[in-house]
């Protein structure tokens, strides 16, 4: 059914190995062709959440209450099932590409790895879709940039080609987390204007981040975390409008401020 | 009588880096820069990260040996200082730096770090009236002395930005050059760190150099505006005019790119 969420977590908890709670009760959906962005401090549980959902919680954590992704149970799910899923039809996108890519390894290598492992393509095949995926993400030179090493091109391509190798196999979900923080203003507009592109085809995305311009330019609702609980979540217009926790304020006051306008009341 | 003469001037300057390939052409980083900082007044530098913006802040410190043109400060050319000259008027210019985790050493306390320019060396005594100038300096950028037996690496970003910023302070400089001070902090945190300088500014009559890819930040804390674009300047101005009416397409481009909050103009414009 086209109207069931994507992702639906019910009273979704983590808890580490120590007894310290990262994520506590959390329950939200994620609709199909929906970009949902999840706001928090550092320490706030944003990270752990991505992750969890991939099943690489902390080693000895416990997971409580139910994360479902397209009728599948990921919370406490067996590895058996987790690995089908992973970059195939949930794909992460993390911020740093430089710590991502394999330094020792061209770009093409590891993304006709990335086609072959997840498409189950040949090698000729494997070639053809990575090109293919570079073009999508108009990345130019596309055949140049497969024999280049990660640190021979600029922060803002790694990150495009990043974004292109965790999308090859058309994943449902993708979990990015802050995708543009490394960027300048120029490059983010393009890797959010790509992001866009992929929730027009379908695809959902949770967005981790804590620049509230980002959320503003493509989220379509937001949740905020704070210390593993979600103090708020509602549509992005509103939560731009008037927010109703005192870190989303705390954070939209600061934007506001830089930007040059007034405070809310 | 003659005007003073600016207090950091560039005229065509110009540097050249080895190709990064063996044997392959030196690439121009920068190429004919004029720029002129009076007394007091601010100056931002924005463009995209590889614009050259980090070099240019380097050739003016004369930490790198332009390939072409002059840097002056307070009229004099800085190729043709010696050494013990060039320490001088280094001292009038202080730098802070992108990421204060890593531009202050971690191992060493806050007091120990915020002297430090005012010290011959590491072994000289810290004395009283050292120790006085340094509170004084914290106080400015908002620190209590309870600070000064903190060791950098236990500070956060926003406060060991402070830190770097007193560090600077300290050595009663004429002007502080800021490259992207703020884009290593919490974005909670920029705003505060952005308005404790242009508070500083106004109080000491520092001339401040920002760096910056954030045209808000600009904005908020400079008089003049100068966009550089692969080691080129592209226009130049008033901050106030260049960004309501900007004469370059790549200006405008820059300026499309900013995100904003505004509930009216989030998500309205297209990527250029």
């Amino acid at each position: 059914m086209a109207s069931e969420p994507l992702l639906r977590l019910q009273a979704y908890s983590q808890v580490r190995a120590d007894g310290t709670p990262v994520l506590q009760d959390l329950s939200f959906e994620l609709g199909r062709g929906e970009i949902l962005g999840v706001v928090g401090e550092s320490g706030s549980g944003k990270s752990q959440l991505l992750l969890g959902l991939l099943g690489l919680a902390m080693p000895g954590s416990r997971v409580s209450g139910s994360a479902c992704f397209d009728g599948i149970e990921l919370a406490r799910a067996p590895e058996p099932v987790l690995r089908p899923l992973r970059g195939r039809k949930i794909a992460m996108l993390f911020q740093d590409p430089l710590l991502t890519w394999n330094p020792c390894l061209t770009l093409g290598s590891q993304l006709i790895e990335t086609a072959r492992l997840h498409l189950g393509s040949d090698s000729g095949t494997a070639r053809a879709q990575v090109l293919q995926a570079l073009a999508e993400a108009e990345l130019p030179d596309a055949g140049m940039l497969l024999d280049r090493y990660p640190h021979e091109i600029s922060g803002g391509m790694r990150q495009r080609a990043l974004l292109a190798m965790s999308v090859l196999a058309k994943p449902a979900l993708l979990l990015a987390d802050e995708p543009t923080t490394a960027l300048d203003p120029t490059t983010q507009r393009r890797v959010l204007a790509r992001l866009a592109s992929l929730r027009e085809r379908g695809m959902s995305i949770l967005l981790v981040t804590h620049d509230l311009g980002v959320v503003a330019e493509i989220a379509d609702r937001v949740l905020v975390l704070q210390q593993g609980v979600i103090v708020e979540q509602g549509a992005t217009a509103q939560l731009l409008r008037a927010p109703a926790s005192a870190y989303a304020r705390t954070l939209l006051d600061a934007a506001r401020q830089m930007e040059g306008l007034p405070c809310l009341p | 009588m003659t005007p003073a003469p600016p207090l950091l001037e560039a005229r065509a300057l110009g540097v050249r880096s080895p190709g990064r390939r063996f044997r392959a052409e030196p690439v121009e980083l920068l190429r004919g820069v004029d720029l002129c900082v009076q007394q007091g007044q601010s100056l931002a530098v924005v463009g995209e990260s590889g614009a050259g913006k980090t070099t240019l802040v380097r050739a003016l410190l004369r930490l790198v040996r332009p390939s072409a043109g002059q840097v002056l400060v307070g009229g004099q050319d800085l190729a043709i200082l010696s050494p013990q000259e060039l320490r001088e008027q280094r001292r009038l210019i202080q730098v802070v730096f992108q990421d204060p985790l890593a531009s202050l050493n971690p191992a060493l306390d806050v007091l120990t770090l915020v002297a430090d320019p005012l010290r011959p060396g590491l072994r000289s005594p810290l004395t009283a009236a050292l120790r006085e100038r340094v509170v004084e300096q914290l106080s400015a950028v908002g620190l209590g002395s309870q600070y000064l037996s903190r060791r950098a690496g236990q500070l956060s970003g926003g406060q060991a930005q402070r830190v770097a910023i007193a560090r600077a302070l300290i050595a009663e400089p004429a002007m502080l050059i800021c490259d992207e001070p703020v884009s290593a902090l919490d974005l909670a945190l920029r705003a505060q760190v952005l308005q404790l300088l242009d508070h500083l500014r106004h109080t000491r009559n520092l001339a401040l150099l920002l760096v910056t890819h954030d045209l808000h930040a600009a904005r908020l804390l400079c008089e003049h505006t100068l966009v550089l674009r692969r080691g080129a300047v592209v226009e130049q101005g008033a901050t106030a005019a260049l960004l309501t009416n900007p004469a370059a397409d790549y200006t405008r481009a820059l300026l499309g790119a900013m995100l904003s909050v505004d509930p009216g103009r989030a998500g309205s414009r297209s990527v250029s």
